[in-house]
């Protein structure tokens, strides 16, 4: 590999690909199935990590394929804690059935359920951008668990005493505080959108979907997906890359709707399929162009090996990407 | 070296990005892989500290253990093959790695396989260990679930009250061993319908009461009520939708929501299966219970009549909770010929209900 660039500062396009199959993934998915259905579901923690592994494996950047190294065990560990916490929020309601306060027990359970949604983010990204590497160097992340919890709520209260409204700006100021905590070796990630500019983008949406009886849908979701993308860069002392979306609505429009056809007239069955094409879509899409040289990254993150977070967010089905 | 493989790598130290351009061979008799960075000493890897990070034909990533992973990057056919041949502890592995290759077709089938083998699972092997587990709930799990049921609620008027001693008074003189458990309430609805609750409290509505011209026919449906209780079948279905519910979130566990979509419309299906099952029971031990009493069955075959009048639109048989009446009355029927018996003269249960149709009137 000739890319090895001396201390230059000028700037490049950086590799970044899927090269995933969705046939190959299929063969981990069945593997997974028949030893989660001879485990009765146990083995769930092991299949996840087989299918991150081969998903991360399969993404390359900048001639280097990621790495997901968490295990199994950890995964389960976090799953027997997640199951411990999540009994306890459900036999909240439960008790609260059998005791004839109904109203006590839903309070219960929605409170704890809402507590454990940034106690899950905060968990999740921390054991898995530990778990996360690229030529050995681990990504981390920095984020504080009471500052966000903290933040968490303080935003949900605007948000909801706005009716909503405030609800753009809440999303922006978590997505600033997480990725800006991502670390990846020492370099870190900073994200600057702006909470109008996301308002003002998706009330847009929101109309022309109706006027357009939900053909802009697609065009919304682009430029979703590029105010997530164009706003996020990496530092690295003075070097810099940046991330751009270069997908198109139509480009959305085609993925969608034959991720969709396909998920429908299979069953379910062509599940791996439309992950892979999904992937190699997003990552054909985005364009990096910067000056950082890679080979000077240095390993930075101690490891966390607690999953109980990612194990949460599972069960309460949050996206990864926040 | 025992082994001539050898390859260019690229290897990563675990402290920084920075890639050495290796060269890299391997040997069977000692199992290890022998490292030579460029300007720098040879590393050598036993096989035990070294994983698979990803395998694909071409591309080989190893690891290493430790706090700081060393990273190996192999791109080259034969040499991954020979790794895989020569280590013997990636067996398990290329095991994964063989069934990964073999085609989708095998995958294929193989999910069909699956595929059947749940649908044995769901549709006749848990249902008939639910309720098997059913034996071993004692009956008092029964009463709490009823008692759960929003209370008896509708019958505080002074005329309901009324109605309601007359009617329990009817269940006394009609079956008179059955136990204390078993109650009446009246719902002062239109509705033409009745249901039972696990803890023996029958819910009569006042509307099919109303339609009611013989004591033949409240016999037959306080019968029919009577017997859900006894058969358990509120927590039959119970037990039923929960392990059908467990089977399913364990197959389908990390899988999107469209399947889950179908999972719930499979479970509802098999609902409605098992509760027009449970009628069916219920039809045939209420006239059992009638037969027991000498009570004649032309009053249970007449309040199906009363019920095929109140259906207005005929939904398909498998669509729905209970079997079309026309069908319930056939059933009946036939069973009556099969087993015809004795039938009494009833005052008491006459004289019950002139006083009832009285109060309705």
């Amino acid at each position: 590999m000739e890319i090895l660039s001396s201390t230059t500062t000028t700037s490049r396009v950086y590799p970044l690909s899927f090269t995933g199959k969705g046939s190959d993934y299929f063969g981990i998915a069945m593997v997974n199935l028949l030893l989660s259905i001879l485990t009765l579901g146990l083995y769930y923690p092991w299949a996840k990590a087989r299918e991150l592994k081969y998903l991360y494996g399969a993404t390359e950047f900048d001639g280097s394929r990621f790495e997901f190294h968490g295990s199994g065990k950890e995964m389960f560990r976090g799953f027997i804690k997640a199951v411990i916490i999540f009994t306890v929020v459900y036999g909240g309601l439960v008790a609260g059935i059998i005791l004839n306060q109904l109203l006590a027990g839903l309070i219960w359970f929605y409170l704890g359920l809402l507590f454990l949604i940034p106690l899950a983010i905060h968990g999740s990204y921390k054991y898995r951008m530990s778990r996360s590497s690229w030529r050995g160097i681990r990504f981390g992340y920095r984020g504080k668990r009471n500052e966000f919890m903290w933040m968490f709520f303080r935003e949900l209260f605007f948000t909801v005493i706005s009716l909503g409204i405030y609800g753009a700006w809440m999303t922006i100021r978590l997505r600033h505080y997480v990725l800006g905590n991502i670390r990846f070796g020492d370099a870190r990630f900073q994200y600057k959108g702006h909470g109008g500019d996301y308002f003002v983008l998706n009330i847009k949406g929101y109309f022309l979907s109706i006027v357009t009886l939900g053909i802009y849908l697609f065009w919304w979701q682009k430029e979703l997906f590029a105010y997530y993308v164009d706003h996020l860069s990496l530092e690295h002392k003075e070097e810099k890359i940046q991330f751009k979306s270069i997908a198109g609505g139509g480009d959305f429009f085609a993925l969608i709707m034959v991720n969709l056809l396909l998920m429908i007239f299979t069953l379910g069955i062509a599940y791996p399929w439309v992950m892979t094409r999904t992937l190699t879509f997003v990552f054909s899409k985005i364009q990096v162009t910067g000056n950082i040289d890679t080979a000077q990254l240095l390993q930075t993150e101690s490891a966390y090996t607690d999953a109980t977070g990612e194990d949460m967010s599972d069960m309460l089905d949050l996206g990864f990407v926040i | 070296m025992d082994d001539k493989v050898k390859t260019a790598a690229r290897y990563f130290n675990g402290v920084s990005a920075r890639p050495f351009e290796s060269l890299c061979s391997l040997s069977e008799a000692s199992q290890v892989l022998v490292l030579e960075p460029e300007g720098e000493a040879p590393l050598t890897f036993s096989f035990r500290q070294l994983h698979i990070n990803h395998l694909e034909k071409e591309v080989l990533v190893l690891a290493s253990d430790g706090p700081n992973r060393r990273i190996i990057e192999i791109r080259n056919a034969p040499f991954i093959a020979a790794y895989l041949r020569v280590n013997r502890r990636t067996r398990w592995q290329s095991w994964r790695h063989w069934f990964v290759q073999t085609g989708t077709g095998v995958h294929l089938l193989l999910a069909l396989a699956i595929l059947a083998f749940c649908a044995v699972l769901y549709f006749f092997a848990v249902p008939a260990l639910a309720e098997k587990a059913v034996d071993f709930i004692p009956r008092s799990v029964d009463e709490k679930l009823g008692a759960s049921f929003p209370g008896a609620t509708a019958e505080t008027e002074e005329g309901d009250s009324l109605l309601r001693l007359e009617l329990n008074r009817f269940l006394r003189r009609m079956a008179p061993e059955l136990d204390s458990r078993y109650r009446i309430t009246v719902i002062n609805e239109e509705q033409v319908n009745a249901f039972a609750l696990p803890d023996g409290r029958i819910m009569v509505y006042s509307g099919i009461l109303k339609k009611m011209h013989a004591p033949g026919e409240l016999a037959g449906l306080l019968a029919h009520e009577v017997a859900h209780v006894e058969h358990r079948h509120s927590m039959r279905l119970l037990c039923r939708n929960l392990s059908g519910y467990l089977l399913l979130t364990l197959v389908l566990n990390d899988v999107n929501g469209l399947l889950t979509l179908f999972a719930d419309n499979a479970q509802r299906l098999q609902q409605l299966r098992y509760s027009r099952n449970f009628e069916r029971e219920a039809d045939l031990s209420g006239l059992a219970l009638l037969r027991k009493q000498q009570i004649g069955p032309e009053g249970m075959l007449s309040l199906f009549r009363i019920l095929q009048k109140e259906e207005g639109l005929q939904v398909p048989g498998w669509m729905s909770t209970h079997p079309v009446s026309a069908e319930r009355i056939q059933y009946l029927q036939e069973k009556i010929r099969e087993k015809p018996y004795p039938v009494k003269q009833h005052p008491d249960l006459e004289d019950s209900f002139k006083r009832i149709r009285q109060i309705l009137n």
